[in-house]
């Protein structure tokens, strides 16, 4: 894999939750077809950074940028501006979002889930969004189970429709956020080949997770979060296997 | 064959495996493998299963019961006083009828009424506004604050502090606009309303916070999240109040008695004013109540029903836990 551009900024990124700074100071570049793994202990701040680029957080310093946009901002004048509600809108449809729990919606099928942002964002037609979606979910090896509601779906089936559901919007980035984490060990399998394939073909993303085979075989780069500042970046095997920071080295000998 | 063992079950009692229940089993053959059948005194069946209890104390009780209501069907019949002839005179009669019929009214506009202002402020409460989630608090304080009673009063005597509504040469008499029925209407439905943005909210609150961040994260927009994802999750939870909400509009619409509304309890009230047959008038006036209340109560099961297992209509029923065909 050639990696060209960076394809996402994150720069002096800051963010507290009243008093707390949970993100200190976040600067991190991530190249276009780039996988970046990054891990770090509960509570070093890494779903935070995640929602801080899909703008689901609001910075309070710094800024994120994907491609050409800002996340939550707009260039006017040489000057960022908080952007509008549409703005930010059509920022999201770059930037997929897989989460912990899923969150698939509820009252919708398989199918639906995967179609609603088609029709409804994407404003295609119903048989364009079903078709796709169709192939989004095939994709993923759910074909047979497009009627099915989520409560009838295994939790490894339902965060495949829900890659299936981030995907299909054709974003530049994904974003992972402990993506197995909430699935019964027999289902992680599913979940990561899924990602894995994704990776393949030359997607963007970032994935928090603790499965470090995963990070070790897909990722090109791994960033140690601890205590809401990127403690070290570095190549996968490299900062796996040969930590230069202790504060690394002591997490990475507590998950292994 | 079937082998059967028997189980210690530590306190001197076993269980035996499709067999009589607890039945006591010396020690000695406690963890033995038994072959067919048993020890003695035993069931021999091995498909044996146990009679059902038999409940002499609910048929006893029933009795009772079925006695109990007979005499007080009998004396509530044959009192002179409740003058059953009355009742039956009235019960269907045109003035009754109108009245319910206005009741029907009252209650069905009101709660429509109440329902859009509910939705209404329930979105303007979710607003990032200050100024619209202060306005939708001081709604709800006020409208749930005052009772109905005083409210009606208020509204069917605003001509004496609004004496006209509109602006310049658009403007009407207060009191040629505001009827005692119109003024119920306003009353309830403010009243109500009230109500309805709390049963709302709390719908919209039901709704996992994921589901909306799911929602924003493929680019949908607040009002669009709203109408696609949270308003057909929420439905479910807003029906049963809502139904409860209605039932009791229904009963305290008689409140607009007070103001000449028009409705049931008005219509009696006058037709007893001249007559004096206060009793089965009333009677009349609860037997309308205790009907329509339960028609409205099916209704709500109904709807309940409908909008438990999915919210929004449910296209195709899913086998449950589909297992994958692939590995
Ligand atoms: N909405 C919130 N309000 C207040 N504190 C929060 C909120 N979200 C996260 N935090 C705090 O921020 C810190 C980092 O959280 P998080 O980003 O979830 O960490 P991680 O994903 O690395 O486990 C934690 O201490 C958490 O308690
Ligand atoms: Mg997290």
């Amino acid at each position: 894999m050639t990696q060209k551009q960076p394809l996402v900024t994150i720069r002096n990124v800051v963010k507290r939750f009243g008093e707390v700074e949970v993100l200190k100071g976040i600067d991190l570049d991530v190249m276009e077809g780039e996988v970046l793994c990054l891990i770090g202990p509960s509570g070093s701040g890494k779903s935070t950074l995640l929602r801080c680029v899909n703008y689901l957080e609001r910075a309070d310093d710094g800024y994120i940028k994907v491609d050409a946009d800002y996340a939550g901002a707009v260039v006017r004048g040489g000057q960022l501006h908080e952007a509008s509600e549409g703005e930010i809108a059509s920022y999201r449809q770059r930037v997929g979002m897989v989460f912990q729990h899923f969150n698939l919606f509820l009252h919708l099928t398989a199918l639906e889930n995967v179609s609603i942002g088609l029709q409804k964002v994407r404003r295609l037609t119903k048989s364009d969004a079903t078709e796709c979606a169709r192939t989004a979910l095939a994709d993923v090896g759910l074909a047979h189970l497009e009627h099915s509601y989520p409560r009838h779906l295994s939790g490894g089936q339902q965060q495949r429709v829900a890659i299936a559901r981030a995907l299909a919007m054709e974003p530049k980035l994904m974003l992972f956020d402990e993506p197995t984490s909430a699935l019964d060990p027999e289902l992680v399998g599913e979940v990561l080949t899924v990602m894995r394939r994704v990776a393949e073909r030359g997607m963007t993303m970032i994935v928090v997770t603790h499965e470090m085979r995963f990070a070790r075989d897909v990722a090109n780069r791994v960033a140690f979060m601890d205590q809401g500042k990127v403690v070290e970046v570095g190549p996968a095997k490299q900062l796996l296997d040969t930590p230069s920071s202790e504060r690394t080295k002591s997490f990475l000998t507590r998950v292994e | 064959m079937t082998n059967l063992v028997v189980v210690w079950n530590g306190t001197g009692a076993a269980y035996q495996l499709r067999q009589s229940w607890s039945t006591s089993i010396p020690e000695s053959k406690v963890g033995e493998v038994v072959t067919g059948s048993t020890v003695d005194g035993d069931v021999r069946d091995p498909h044996a299963r146990p009679v059902p209890r038999k409940h002499p104390s609910y048929w006893l009780s029933g009795a009772v019961a079925l006695v109990i209501a007979g005499l007080v069907v009998y004396s509530l019949a044959t009192n002179e006083k409740l003058q059953w002839p009355v009742f039956a005179q009235y019960l269907f009669s045109a003035p009754i009828l109108q009245g319910l019929w206005v009741t029907i009214q009252l209650s069905v506009v009101s709660q429509v009424i109440a329902l859009v202002i509910g939705c209404v402020l329930a979105l303007l409460g979710e607003s990032k506004n200050p100024v619209f989630r202060a306005f939708v608090k001081g709604y709800v304080g006020f409208f749930r604050g005052l009772p109905l009673l005083v409210l009606l009063l208020i509204c069917f005597n605003a001509a004496l502090f609004i004496p006209r509504l509109g602006w310049g040469d658009f403007s009407w008499d207060t009191n040629t606009l505001i009827s005692g029925f119109t003024a119920a209407i306003i009353g309830l439905s403010l009243h109500e309303g009230a109500f309805m943005v709390e049963i709302i909210r709390a719908g919209f609150m039901s709704v996992p916070p994921g589901q909306r961040e799911a929602a924003q994260s493929l680019g949908m927009k607040r009002g669009l999240t709203m109408r696609a994802i949270v308003i057909p999750q929420a439905i479910r939870v807003i029906i049963p109040p809502t139904g409860n909400q209605f039932i009791s509009l229904l009963k305290a619409s008689s409140l607009v008695a007070v103001i000449g509304g028009g409705d049931l309890l008005t219509r009696a009230q006058q037709i007893y004013g001249s007559n004096f047959k206060v009793i089965p008038l009333l009677l009349v006036v609860s037997f309308w109540y205790l009907a329509i209340v339960t028609l409205a109560t099916f209704g709500q099961h109904f709807l309940e029903k409908k909008y438990s297992l999915s919210a929004g209509p449910q296209k195709k029923q899913t086998k449950p836990r589909l297992e994958e065909a692939s590995a």
